[in-house]
């Protein structure tokens, strides 16, 4: 080996390290501070100087209309993730099958995934208006006969309009992972298991769902992450009011009285830390989970 | 692997279908002249049309300078550009260590690079617009370009550490014992050797650079203006799609298409594993 010169290498590794890091500690760090600072109270450009305080939180906490966004914004972000992550295991299963076109089918999945949130919030408007294609289909079915009798499913509080763009955008992304997962497991387990005289279904839930463990956990902690802290698919396809925390924190930083704005900072710091929390005990379960199959 | 029953055929068949289907009644809606309810299909197709009009009305408004998106196009590459070759040569050194070196406090430094894909943009978005706006920057291109560094930046030092740990070291050690300063070392072996990573991971920069909306909306503060925001602002008025927003929407759909079909043979599924959940 050439290269072990001790001090030379410690001044490469800063020197290395040290522009990335100066830019996120500033710009990431930094903004965190920014916000957590303002959530409690420092914000002299406001005229806000109450630092340090707790009003904001305390005043969110008996807020009962804080509670109601926190209980749509897990809902929004749990149920596609579910639902998705079942679409997905799915989807991947199909194809590590050989089928004619398969190519083209691994191309076309992952047309979603490449495309903004906001590419799925404009098919999701022109299919399911009131005056969309769907509403439409059922006029020509003789089923409804003016755009109104069609069901309302955007911007409402329901959030079936901001359900279905997760689903579309994040199948794809939990296939692409769950897929790569099955290509590089061999294929022995579950020939062995066939040998045994297991069906297709105990195959299915007894050796290959337990061996996609890790790619499951790891795509839908992304997936849930990114749904509760999700901004323009909310503010768009939901109701006006009640909405998710982070269309509430929108609200309160962009009202005119700029007062408003250390409350949806405290907002946007609560989203951070609850989202953060959900991860660690996620993550502590797998491993409690991994723990037990490792003693079994 | 085994083949696909007709079942599963037919199962895979309907979830492309509803993955791509979509975008069926978004073309056509794009060069329709007159689609009013009830009709399934336009009442009036832009061609039957074209003695008055040479090209379809969306697409006349959205090549108009009027509708001002050929410029937000140009902003949108633009500050894409910069914030592939900015992450790029921040990135470049910093994955150089941690792919090669062991060391003390390594483990924190790889949680410091992964948290900014964990905390939500909205918390990181409002904090860096606060820190722009003490320093006079905000509502400018450097703003919005220094802001996309957050989510790009830690990106691509992943996706590049990946790289240079499978790096075959004896190749350098060759190289400087066969008398290769530095300098020749990096530039005739070691970039080399990373190179096909390099523009992988500075496609996927591009991709998610343009495909960000809320950070640019926030940085911008509606003085710079590029697809995603004009899109956004388009869809907020709610109520259906009309052709304008369609064809937009298509405009904005494309770069990543365009990025599929450029990488689709070259990268391998496990790399988009890697995760652009925030695309």
């Amino acid at each position: 080996m050439v290269h072990h010169k001790g001090h030379g290498r410690g001044w490469g590794r800063l020197i290395g390290l040290l522009p990335a890091v100066s830019l996120l500690t500033v710009l990431f760090l930094g903004a965190l501070g920014f916000s957590v600072a303002q959530s409690l109270g420092y914000a002299p450009q406001y005229g806000v100087m109450s630092f340090p305080t707790n009003i904001y939180y305390v005043s969110l906490f008996k807020d009962p209309g804080f509670w109601q966004s926190l209980g749509l914004t897990f809902y929004y972000a749990i149920t596609p993730t579910l639902i998705g992550l079942m679409i997905s295991i799915g989807l991947s299963l199909l194809l590590a099958h050989k089928f004619p076109g398969k190519g083209a089918a691994l191309f076309i999945y992952k047309i979603p995934m490449v495309v903004p949130y906001l590419v799925g919030v404009a098919l999701v408007l022109i299919l399911f208006a009131n005056g969309g294609i769907f509403a439409r289909i059922l006029f020509a079915l003789d089923i409804i006969d003016r755009p109104s009798d069609f069901p309302r499913l955007l911007q409402t509080a329901e959030g079936w309009g901001i359900m279905l763009v997760y689903l579309w955008k994040q199948v794809p992304f939990m296939t692409v992972v769950l897929y790569a997962h099955l290509l590089v497991l061999s294929r022995e387990p579950e020939e062995s298991a066939l040998l045994l005289g297991a069906n297709r279904v105990q195959i299915l839930w007894h050796v290959t769902l337990p061996r996609l463990i890790p790619a499951i956990v790891s795509s839908s902690l992304i997936v849930f992450a990114f749904n509760f802290g999700a901004f323009e698919v909310p503010y768009i396809l939901g109701a006006g009011y009640p909405n998710t925390l982070t269309v509430e924190a929108w609200r309160l930083f962009d009202d005119p009285d700029y007062t408003n704005r250390p409350k949806a900072m405290a907002i946007v710091t609560l989203v951070s830390v609850i989202s953060g929390l959900c991860l660690l005990v996620y993550l502590s379960l797998y491993r409690a989970y991994e723990r037990k199959r490792g003693r079994v | 692997m085994r083949r696909l029953s007709l079942t599963g055929k037919l199962l895979l068949s309907f979830i492309l279908l509803m993955i791509v289907g979509p975008f069926i009644p978004l073309g056509i809606s794009s060069v329709a002249f007159r689609w009013g309810w009830p009709d399934l299909l336009p009442s009036i197709w832009w061609w039957e049309k074209r003695d008055q009009v040479y090209t379809p009305l969306a697409w006349d408004y959205i090549l108009d300078p009027v509708s001002r998106i050929i410029p937000a196009m140009g902003n949108t590459l633009l500050i894409a550009g910069a914030v592939t070759l900015i992450s790029l040569a921040l990135a470049i050194p910093a994955a150089r260590v941690l792919g090669r070196q062991a060391f003390k406090g390594k483990s924190v430094m790889e949680l410091f690079f992964a948290s900014p894909l964990i905390v939500p943009e909205i918390a990181t978005g409002i904090g860096i617009y606060l820190i722009f706006t003490q320093t006079g920057l905000q509502g400018t291109l450097i703003a919005i370009i220094l802001s996309h560094l957050v989510p790009v930046l830690p990106y691509l030092i992943r996706v590049l550490t990946g790289i240079y740990s499978e790096m075959d070291e004896s190749l350098l050690d060759q190289a400087t014992l066969l008398g290769a300063g530095p300098l020749q070392r990096f530039i005739h072996v070691e970039f080399p050797l990373i190179l096909p990573g390099v523009m992988a991971a500075a496609l996927f920069a591009i991709l998610i650079s343009t495909n960000i909306f809320l950070l640019t909306f926030y940085m911008g503060q509606g003085q710079v203006e590029t697809l995603a925001t004009i899109l956004f602002s388009k869809l907020s008025g709610g109520g259906s799609l009309d052709p304008v927003s369609a064809g937009l929407t298509l405009i904005v759909a494309l770069p990543g298409i365009l990025f599929l079909m450029f990488t689709h043979r070259l990268i391998r599924e496990e790399v988009f594993a890697g995760g652009t959940s925030r695309g």
